[in-house]
């Protein structure tokens, strides 16, 4: 980014959106760095550094949990706001993000929007079907399916930040898990796995599970959903959600673990997150 | 542009490229314990402290840390007198050739000043993004021990 004459550190969000629309100084967003110190942009003008912007927040606003862009990760992993909930998959995921210096930097926004293959925390947002709150002079609000359909920085209009993440209050009996499986502890994902489960009388409910960097793009598992809607919870159940994502799953491979090696850590993996799951919603209900 | 920081406790204007990075901003404030190996974020060889918490100095353009406290290792010893972790450092030999040193003394010391009695998987997990080529990791995590000791003792 030789092309930077100018940084700039605005107060608010729609201050931060005016300089990012400024036609005379072309500008690009920053909060943690770590996506953007990479950049091969050479028309950037002017950084604009959103860290001061009051977006490092997190509450609870009528049950939904709303985090804004720029809480970092180390932060979001020792959130007690979070609680034991569904919503302890964002920590547990924030958690597992590179090491902590890393954690230190990285924010939610950024992980979400400057989207890599092994970003950590789409996955979460996808089986806790959180909103993504964009806005430029207008706001609009996506669901995380919509958000991920597409390479996120492609879907941001002019001038428009992600500005914070909207989790619906899961209902009773909700638990969440997550799983990343790594070579070694720091290193990247090869399969990232969220499922987000709500019991009722020992059957599913609703489920929600979602995959990604094993996949150009983290997704849902509808087909896996389907089969998990409406069983009976048991061991069988999850082996059959396992053996039915290892079979249909496209999944990517490269030197690091072959797409059939990727197709096995599905197949093997996917019921101990069901399990864990079901087994946070059943203490969430008690 | 202009750049107003913390750096090591004392105000500090420096005039800066604006598209440039942390590290080569702090070495010419001669802050040379600030070392550059990768530049990709992966060795913590450039770890700092910002705003107390260890962050990579590389991945960092200067500009993001205005107004913000920048501590690097030359903060540490005081009047000739080195850290306790540095002193344990030495005693444990947990150097070789020194150059991850200056990030692994900081990381220490970010854990430390948190929670004086880690436990060694603390330890471990505080160290886990800075790298050792040399001495391996034995020498070192007994050396955030022994610190952590030191710590204990003086605050008593």
């Amino acid at each position: 980014m030789s092309s930077v004459r100018q940084f700039a550190y605005p107060r608010t969000i729609e201050e931060a959106v005016e300089l990012l629309l400024d036609p005379s100084c072309r500008s690009a967003p920053i909060a943690g760095g770590t996506g953007a110190v990479f950049s091969k942009s050479a028309d950037v003008e002017r950084l604009v550094d959103i860290t001061r912007a009051g977006l490092d927040t997190l509450r609870v606003d009528g049950g939904e949990v709303v985090i804004g862009a720029t809480m970092r990760a180390a932060d979001l992993a020792a959130s007690s706001l979070l609680g034991n909930g569904a919503c302890a998959l964002v920590a547990e995921a924030a958690s597992r993000i590179g090491t902590p210096p890393i954690r230190n930097a990285v924010t939610l926004g950024g992980n979400l929007v400057h989207l890599l293959m092994w970003s950590d925390l789409p996955a979460a947002m996808l089986a806790l079907d959180a909103g993504m709150v964009l806005q430029a002079r207008e706001r609009r609000t996506l669901h995380a399916t919509e958000f991920f359909a597409i390479h996120p920085r492609r879907l941001l209009r002019e001038g428009e930040l992600l500005t914070e993440v909207r989790i619906p209050a899961p209902s009773a009996g909700t638990g969440g898990a997550f799983l990343k499986h790594t070579p070694s502890s720091g290193d990247y994902s090869v399969l990232t796995i969220a499922a987000v489960i709500t019991e009722d009388a020992g059957t599913v409910r609703d489920a929600r599970v979602a995959v990604s960097a094993a996949t150009n793009l983290p997704k849902r598992l509808h087909d896996v959903e389907e089969l998990l809607a409406g069983g009976e919870l048991d061991d069988g159940l999850f082996e059959r959600a396992g053996e039915m994502a290892g079979r249909a799953e496209k999944l990517l491979g490269n030197f690091k673990a072959s797409q059939e090696y990727r197709r096995h850590l599905l197949r093997s993996l996917l019921p101990g997150v069901l399990r864990q799951a079901t087994e946070r919603a059943r203490g969430a209900r008690s | 542009m202009r750049l107003e920081l913390t750096l090591n406790e004392e105000a500090v204007a420096v005039e800066i490229e604006p598209g440039e990075k942390l590290p080569s901003v702090l070495r010419r404030l001669g802050m040379k314990g600030v070392r550059t190996a990768c530049g990709q974020g992966h060795c913590g060889s450039c770890t700092i402290l910002l705003d107390g918490r260890p962050v990579r100095s590389c991945l960092l353009f200067a500009g993001q840390v205005a107004g913000r406290s920048v501590t690097t290792i030359e903060a540490l010893a005081r009047g000739g007198a080195l850290h306790p972790i540095q002193e344990a450092f030495l005693e444990e030999s947990a150097v070789q050739c020194g150059f991850c040193t200056p990030g692994m003394i900081l990381a220490a010391k970010a854990l430390l000043d948190g929670n004086n009695s880690p436990s060694e998987e603390e330890i471990r997990e505080s160290l886990s993004g800075n790298i050792c080529r040399c001495t391996g990791y034995g020498s070192i995590v007994r050396a955030v021990k022994s610190a952590a000791q030191k710590l204990r003792e003086e605050r008593r």
